[in-house]
This record gives C-alpha cells, structure tokens and sequence, in this order.
C-alpha cells in the first residue's frame, strides 16, 4: 500500500482540495447556471403546450363562430326571402284589391250617371209633358176657342198627351 | 543504426558512472546542464507550496477549469432567457441530449432529474479536464530543477485527470455519493440489507416450512451482499485507475510522439486525445448515473 502510494504520490490534501474544487463547480454551476436554465427549458415548454393547447381551442371556437354565421347568414336570407315574398303578396293583393275598388267606383259612377240622366230625363220628359199639355191647351184652346168643362178639358190632354208619346 | 545503438549505451554507461555516487553531486551541476530529463512522470509534480500545502501542477490546472466553468456558469446566469440566444441554445441542446441519454439509463423522468446534476457536472469537469491537458503549454512551459542528481523538467500545468489523486477523489465522491443518494432514496434498513443480509438469514426459520430450499438460497444471498461491498470498493479502484490511466497514456502518446517528429505527425494524435477525452468523460458520468441508479433502485424479490 506504501508502494502504490508512493507510485503515485496519493495526498491526502490534494484529494482534499480537489473535492473541494469540484464541489465548488457542483455548487456553482448547478446553483447559477444548471438550475434556471433547466427550470427556464421546463417553463418554455410548458407554455408552449399551453399556447398550443390555445390555438387549438380558438381555432375551435373559431370553426364554431364560422358555422353560427353561417346558420345565422342562412337564416336571415331566408327570412328576407320571406319577407319578400310576403311583401310581394301583399302588393299582388293590394293590387288586385284597388283594381276591383275601382272598378266598383267606375261602375257605381256610371250607374249613378246614369240614374241620373235617366231621372233627369225623366224630368224633363215631365216637364216637357207638362209644357205640352199646357202648349197642348193653350193649342187648343186657341184651336177651339171655347173652353170645355174642366173634365172634358183634361180628358182631352189625356189623349193627346199619351197619343205624343 | 548501430553506431546510434552504442552511442547510446555510452551515454547511458556516463550518466551511471556520473549520477551513481553521492559524492559526485558536485560533478551534475557541471556536467548535467545540457542534458536536461523531461519524462512524463506518474505522479504530479509540486510546483510551489503554501504554509505545508503543496500545490502540484494538476491542482493549478484544475483551478482553471474550476474558474473556467464558474465564468461559463456565470456568462449563462446572465444571457438566460425565455426565448434562447445561440450560446443558450447550444447548452440547452446538449442538456436536452443528455437527458434523454440519461433517461434511457434510469427509465423515468424524475429520478433522472435528481440525479442528472451531479453527473452533469462531473461529465463537464472531467471533459474540459481532459481536454485542458492537452493545450500547446501545458505540459511544455515549465521550470529545471535539480532532482536527486538529475536535473529535471518541471512543467507548470499538467492535466488534472493525469493525477490519480484527482480521479480518485472523483471516482470517491461518486460511489459515496450514490450511496448516500440510496440511503434517502430506499431507506436505511433496505439498503444495509444489500450488504449485510440480515433480512435474508432472519427469514430463514419462518418460511422454513413452506420452502426448504431457503436453508440454501438465503446464505447465498447473505454472501453475495457481502461480495457487493467489494464490489463497491473495485467501483472507486475501476473509476479512478480508468480515466488517470486513458489521459495518462495519452499524455504518454502524445509526448512519445512529439519525440519521434514534433511537426504535423501528433495531429491524428491530437484528434484521438480528443476524442479519448470525451469518451472518458463520458463513461465516468455514464457509470456514474449507472451507480445512483442502481444504489435507488430497491431489491425486489
């Protein structure tokens, strides 16, 4: 054993202080540099999940978002449509309603116009008559000279009143 | 040549004529001054000593690469951020690797972060070790001293890991450490029962009805717990005499070479050292993620 140390000068306080020196390095290097970056690499990747986990959640909600547009896109065309065409029919309606209004009014004008010129005519056809008669009596009157009784006188226009018409 | 032979032996016969007697010290002053010895020596040389400490020349290089790596240490601590520069990149790339080497050794994550600094460290202490030893001046910028007669070359700076103390002091702190790592992480009890057996022979009466076979299995089992103590001991004796014996002879190599041509002929030799270097390095810390885990590792029957 004297021998082997001897052979390769073993010394106690050089084994010593080269413990001591890599115990320093241990403590150093681990304490200032091994750690944090480790703990820095642990973190990075942890957000990195995190983020990706993110994307692949908005990229979801995303899809989502997409389609109740669409649906919600879909849903109002259809409801202007509907709307149009309800507009449409109501115009057709109203259309077809103020048509018939007026043809009811154009019909009712003419019959009214037309009652009228037949009770104007009517009168008139009175008044003729009765200017009639009168010129009729006063005719033969003058014709005649001699006034009959009132009735024969009447009976007479009678006559010739309806032998006018 | 063997002209070259006998001027050879010649030297060698004068130098034993010249060195043999003590009384001729007074001759090697005169006669010694051109013939300076420059072996590469077992052991690490002293360089200075300070109040009965003696610093040897591995201790000065192992300083170096203690400053070196708290400088590198310190540069990181300061670059460090979330998004990497390139220099933290690159470490971090290499701590990546180094984990999953690690993790196809212990086979779980969590033990492997416990034990990966330690064996990190000592990966990176025993590589820049290896590797400082072979920069141009070290090794070659020293001082001529007088030796037992001779006068001999001290180089300033030798590698660390060509001084047997420094690999023993490695290969000691390794095995203790995986030791204690076993104690906490398995227990006391259990983990003196991986030596001392005594779990095995007190069980031996109680099942020795339903299984007579243990009258034999169980001393067996109590030896060869006693077998692992020697078996830590050849852990320490293996570590150590592995490494100082790779970057010794390497150092050997290297210089052999450098004797034989000094020009362009050591480059593959460079590159070998190189590599011999991280190799080293890298089966010391492999070994010792090996220890941990198995010192962690329960028995299970």
């Amino acid at each position: 054993m004297d021998e082997f140390i001897q052979t390769f000068h073993v010394d106690w306080k050089l084994l010593v202080a080269q413990l001591i020196n890599f115990s320093v390095v241990l403590f150093v290097v681990w304490r200032f540099a091994l750690k944090p970056l480790m703990k820095t690499m642990a973190d990075r990747s942890q957000k990195i999940e995190k983020s990706l986990e993110d994307a692949k959640r908005i990229e979801r909600e995303l899809t989502g978002a997409e389609k109740t547009r669409e649906e919600k896109l879909l849903q109002a065309r259809k409801d202007a449509q509907d709307i149009i065409d309800g507009a449409a029919k109501e115009a057709e309606r109203i259309k077809s309603e103020k048509i018939d209004e007026t043809k009811r009014e154009a019909a009712d004008v003419v019959e009214k116009a037309k009652m009228q010129i037949a009770s104007e005519k009517e009168k008139m056809v009175a008044e003729a008559r009765k200017e009639v008669g009168g010129l009729v009596i006063a005719a033969t009157e003058k014709i005649v000279r001699k006034k009959l009784d009132d009735k024969a006188d009447h009976a007479l226009v009678e006559e010739v009143v309806t032998s006018m018409k | 040549m063997e002209t070259q032979q006998v001027t050879n032996e010649e030297i060698l016969q004068a130098e034993q004529e010249l060195f043999g007697g003590e009384s001729a010290s007074t001759e090697v002053q005169e006669t010694a001054t051109g013939e300076v010895s420059h072996e590469v020596t077992l052991f690490a040389e002293p360089v200075f000593s300070i109040g009965g400490f003696t610093v040897t020349n591995s201790l000065l290089n192992s300083w170096i690469v203690v400053a070196a790596l708290i400088v590198l240490a310190m540069v990181l601590r300061k670059k460090l951020r979330t998004i990497p520069s390139k220099f933290q990149g690159t470490v971090e790339m290499i701590i990546d690797g180094a984990l999953g080497l690690a993790d196809s050794v212990t086979g779980d994550r969590k033990k492997t972060l416990k034990i990966f600094p330690v064996v990190f460290i000592i990966f990176l202490f025993i590589l820049l070790n290896n590797w400082l030893g072979m920069l141009p001046g070290i090794g070659s910028i020293g001082y001529v001293t007088l030796e037992e007669g001779h006068q001999v070359f001290i180089p300033y700076f030798r590698g660390a890991t060509a001084d047997f103390n420094t690999t023993l002091a490695l290969a000691l702190l390794s095995v203790i450490a995986s030791n204690v790592f076993g104690i906490i992480v398995i227990g006391g009890w259990k983990y003196l029962n991986k030596f001392i057996n005594i779990k095995a022979l007190v069980e031996v009466p109680g099942k020795l009805k339903s299984n007579p076979a243990i009258v034999f299995v169980n001393p067996i089992k109590f030896f060869v717990g006693l077998i692992e103590i020697v078996g830590e001991v050849a852990k320490i004796a293996s570590l150590s005499f592995r490494l100082f014996g790779n970057i010794f002879a390497g150092e050997v190599l290297l210089a052999s070479i450098a004797v034989i041509f000094a020009f362009a002929l050591p480059i593959p030799f460079l590159f070998l050292e190189i590599i011999v270097g991280l190799i080293q390095a890298l089966i010391f810390a492999m070994l010792t993620l090996v220890y941990f885990t198995v010192a962690s590792t329960a028995e299970e029957h």
